[in-house]
């Protein structure tokens, strides 16, 4: 029962195909990562899978239904949620007032909002945060922000986009644990993170992009084997980090 | 915007001001004052309608004038012409203009920041000229004057002080009015558009619906504004009742005031109005343009020193002391 597929996924920007015939399906429960050197097209994926942007070729659906041409607002109120790389807060607002947001999608009046706001940021530690004005929050606790944001739309499949740049290791840590977690609830997740040993504690499968194509694509172990990723992405240095 | 208000803030405060803003002209009776109170309440009114829109939905308006103008010339044109109560004509007038910002809220409301302001700016201008030029209907530039016949059917009153009654009854429904829909879920929405609105499509908040219908009310609402402008005035034409310099009032109160809070408005229209008609009794008509020019130069400086707005600022200035807190 596969949740998210993308299928044959293509987008240029004038002459650079940023995004070439990306395919791949997400499940409830698993951990899909996407990696790949800065430039090699996950945010765009990402893109193209929320419709913010729209692909030159190919094709999104959720479950049985065919995105082409949903809106992005559309497509969160189906269950398809992403986090951005750039976060996105509401700067005026509380951190409270930014999950509400999030929360009213699933809540019929603000008080409801509130209260599955309060407990999505209890879940991720961030109770004491609450009338912190999200403007003025250090990187790491806006990482956790934009994460409880779409976290309170109560996503059937979500994307998170390196949600854990800039983080500290013991926040790394946490946010493991937590995407973990996710998992359990039988979210689907796809994830773009630039931390390699979190890659490999959280995936079950990984797409690695490169120049905007696929070129390997499997389980940790089958990927980090994979001669043409370890000479075009991994390199040396992860062959190295890994005796 | 604050999640939830202390009772201090959220009710006792606004009472208090509204109960002094009652009072008020019962003490000081003069008519120079009275007519000050009551231009400053009808402004507060206009500028309560124009932030829902400009101010909660962040779709900034330069053509509001339109509106008003149209709330005026429909009930004075239905009283003048089919003698229909201005108490029903004004309702008809804020159908007109809702429609209206209907109409244009769908074609613009897909425009960005500026884009938008300037096709705000050009309907204004559009429905001024078209006052001017429809003469058999509106008069034309020398507009239209409303017989003296004193019954509140007319909405027409002898005593002026009743006039500020009405358009204190106008700033007290529509502050309430914008105070429901601030902590609803349609403000929150209006608010997060505002603030980020890729944000807010993620999040999978919807807006343009909200959008155009707040748009349509504040459309409405500031109609009702201009029909009790026409019957204080007893007078209606196109340059008092929809020229550009309304519209930047408008705004220019919301602003100065606080954008995008309840009472922004009122405090903005008051300190607008202050500032006036001190000018008016100091300066009087001598030099034109200096007026203006004192006026410019005092809003200048009130939002270099307190860029939210008044408001917000003293707020937040009184947040920080420890009197409020105890
Ligand atoms: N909106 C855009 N317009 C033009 N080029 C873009 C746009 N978005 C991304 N790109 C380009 O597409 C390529 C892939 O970008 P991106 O998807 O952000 O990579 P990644 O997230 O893997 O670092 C880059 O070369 C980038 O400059
Ligand atoms: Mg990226």
């Amino acid at each position: 029962m596969a949740v998210l597929t993308a299928t044959d996924l293509t987008k240029r920007f004038g002459g650079l195909t940023a995004v070439k015939d990306v395919s791949f399906t997400a499940r409830p429960g698993e951990i899909l990562s996407i990696i790949g050197p800065n430039g090699a097209g996950k945010t765009t994926v990402f893109n193209l899978l929320t419709g913010f942007l729209r692909p030159d070729r190919g094709s999104v659906s959720l479950d049985d239904m065919d995105l082409g041409g949903v809106s992005p607002e559309s497509r969160c109120r189906a269950g398809l949620a992403r986090t951005f790389q750039i976060v996105q807060p509401f700067r005026g607002l509380s951190v409270l007032d930014n999950v509400v947001m999030g929360a009213m999608l699933r809540a019929r009046s603000i008080e409801m909002a509130r209260e599955i706001a309060r407990k999505v940021l209890s879940d991720l530690d961030m109770s004491a945060l609450c009338d912190v004005s999200a403007g003025q929050l250090p990187i790491g606790d806006r990482k956790r922000l934009e994460m409880a944001k779409v976290l309170a739309t109560s996503p059937r499949a979500l994307l998170l986009d390196e949600v854990m740049g800039g983080l500290i290791p013991i926040e790394v840590k946490k946010m493991i644990g937590f995407i973990q977690r996710l998992r359990e609830r039988g979210i689907a997740l796809v994830v773009i993170e630039h931390h390699m040993s979190a890659v490999m504690q959280l995936s079950d499968r990984i797409l690695v992009l490169q120049n905007g194509e696929p070129i390997a694509t499997g389980t940790p172990a089958e990927v980090t084997r994979d001669p043409v990723v370890l000479s075009a992405y991994l390199g040396a240095n992860f062959a190295a980090s890994r005796s | 915007m604050k999640p939830a208000h202390s009772p201090l803030t959220g009710l006792l405060l606004p009472a208090a001001g509204f109960v002094a803003l009652a009072v008020l002209p019962l003490i000081f009776s003069d008519a120079f004052f009275v007519a000050a109170v009551t231009l400053a309440l009808l402004g507060a009114a206009a500028s309560l309608a124009w932030n829902l829109s400009g101010g909660y939905a962040g779709q900034l308006s330069l053509g509001h004038a339109a509106f008003y103008g149209i709330g005026a010339y429909v009930s004075t044109i239905l009283f003048l012409k089919a003698g229909i109560s201005p108490l029903i004509g004004m309702w008809l007038g804020a159908i007109v203009s809702a429609a209206l910002a209907v109409f244009l809220g769908a074609i613009t409301m897909r425009l960005k920041g500026s884009f938008f302001v300037m096709s705000t700016l050009a309907f204004g201008a559009v429905v001024h000229i078209s006052a001017i030029n429809l003469r058999d209907l509106t008069g034309g530039p020398s507009g239209l004057a409303i017989p003296l016949r004193p019954s509140p059917e007319n909405l027409i009153f002898a005593k002026k002080l009743v006039y500020t009654y009405v358009a204190l009854v106008l700033v007290i429904v529509f502050y309430a009015v914008t105070r429901m829909i601030a902590v609803s879920k349609v403000g929150y929405a209006l608010v997060a558009f505002r603030e980020n609105h890729q944000a807010a499509r993620a999040l999978g908040i919807r807006t343009l619906p909200l959008r155009i219908g707040v748009f349509a009310l504040s459309a409405g609402l500031i109609s009702i504004c201009g029909s009790v402008h026409a019957q204080y005035y007893l007078y209606v034409d196109p340059d008092s009742v929809m020229g550009l310099n309304l519209s930047l009032n408008f705004a220019l109160m919301a602003i100065v005031g606080g954008l995008g809070t309840a009472y922004g408005p009122i405090v903005g229209a008051l300190l607008v109005s202050v500032v006036s008609v001190v000018m008016q009794v100091y300066l009087g008509d001598q030099i034109s343009g200096l007026t203006q020019l004192a006026y410019a130069a005092i809003v200048i400086l009130v939002l270099l020193a307190a860029p939210t707005g008044l408001g917000p600022s003293v707020h937040a200035f009184l947040k920080r002391s420890a009197i409020w807190r105890s």
